[in-house]
């Protein structure tokens, strides 16, 4: 046989003080053995405890969470900002092998230019072979802006003169 | 934020604390401690904290709600909530004391009033409760003092301990049959 429950859902409103028995519940809480039963354990039950909520400071619980919590949150800042320095530093490093990788490349083209130097070399290493004459007329090619000069087309053979030709081909075989 | 509770005729809210909380006012915490701490350690002292550990165990509590607000959507009651998470921390302190239960009468539990047999019979009815209490499953024992106890319906305790109403109905039930063996 099941134990009588018929007070029970009106057990928690009692004990906390926000309902009385009605009379024909206190008459069957007086007669039933299982609600009775019960009834004490509610009571007993809602006295557990007290002790330990008497002892209970609030105000320093309070504190000791809110110091707890600033401590954490002062923590995960701190990791913040040593995890943002350390992308500036990561950065900052990128950036410098960046710049150095491109000086690198700089000094490719500083190779390249001393190739061109060298180049270069060799040609006036002919052009020791020209007289004051043919010397002053590249001279004078080279005073001339890039647009016209180097930079610019180059002209066409028919449109060089006798001595010209022979200094270009000169060049040609070395 | 508009000052906690002192500063005005109604109380806040838990929700309106949580959000002054949220948004940096420390005394919505402040407050929330101040309303909630009595009655979880009342919880924890019932439910099987170990008497010189509630003091931390509701402090812990307390930091565990914090840290996670944003996983309190305000369905349920604040309370609630942190009857929850402190029914967890139970749960890692049984674990570490190998699956014991410690249920310890603490000295006033039992008081009465000023009639000496009275108190006598109230203690010793506490340490039967506490006794018994013991020996329940850890959801039976936890359905039983949220309800008993702290008075709250089995929907809040069904929120609470995540089953369902119904589910709370029976472990209560099957609680307080228990208990009256055991006390009779």
């Amino acid at each position: 046989m099941s134990p009588c429950e018929l007070l029970s859902d009106r057990m928690v409103q009692v004990a906390a003080g926000t309902a009385d028995w009605a009379p024909a519940e206190a008459a069957h809480l007086a007669t039933c053995a299982d609600c009775g039963a019960e009834w004490r354990l509610v009571q007993v039950a809602r006295r557990l405890g007290a002790e330990a909520a008497r002892r209970t400071n609030a105000a320093s619980v309070s504190r000791q969470v809110l110091a707890t919590l600033a401590g954490e949150r002062r923590r995960r800042r701190r990791f913040r900002v040593g995890g943002l320095v350390g992308l500036a530093a990561a950065a900052a490093l990128a950036i410098m092998v960046s710049t150095a990788d491109r000086r690198g490349d700089g000094g490719g083209a500083g190779s390249m230019a001393v190739v061109e130097a060298a180049g270069l070399q060799l040609r006036l290493a002919e052009l020791e072979s020209l007289n004051e004459a043919e010397l002053e007329a590249i001279l004078a090619g080279l005073d001339l802006p890039l647009s016209e000069g180097a930079g610019g087309a180059p002209p066409a053979l028919g449109d060089l003169d006798d001595t010209q030709l022979e200094r270009v081909l000169r060049s040609l075989e070395g | 934020m508009p000052a906690p509770a002192a500063e005005h005729t109604a109380p806040l809210t838990d929700a309106a604390l949580v959000l002054a909380y949220r948004g940096g006012d420390e005394r919505g915490a402040t407050e929330l401690v101040t309303r909630h701490a009595a009655v979880l350690a009342r919880f924890l002292a019932g439910a099987g904290g170990d008497p010189g550990d509630i003091d931390d165990l509701v402090q812990e509590t307390f930091i565990r709600a914090f840290r996670a607000l944003e996983g309190w959507r305000g369905e349920s009651a604040f309370r609630s909530w942190l009857f929850s998470i402190a029914s967890n921390l139970l749960k890692d302190q049984f674990r570490r004391r190998g699956g014991r239960t410690m249920l310890t009468l603490m000295d006033d539990d039992h008081h009465a009033d000023d009639d000496p047999a009275a108190t006598l019979e109230a203690r010793e009815a506490a340490r039967q409760l506490l006794a018994g209490l013991g020996t329940l499953p850890r959801l039976q024992r936890e359905v039983f003092l949220l309800r008993a106890q702290q008075g709250m319906d089995y929907e809040a305790i069904a929120t609470t301990l995540d089953t369902t109403p119904g589910a709370a109905r029976v472990h209560y039930h099957h609680a307080v049959k228990r208990l009256k063996e055991l006390m009779a």
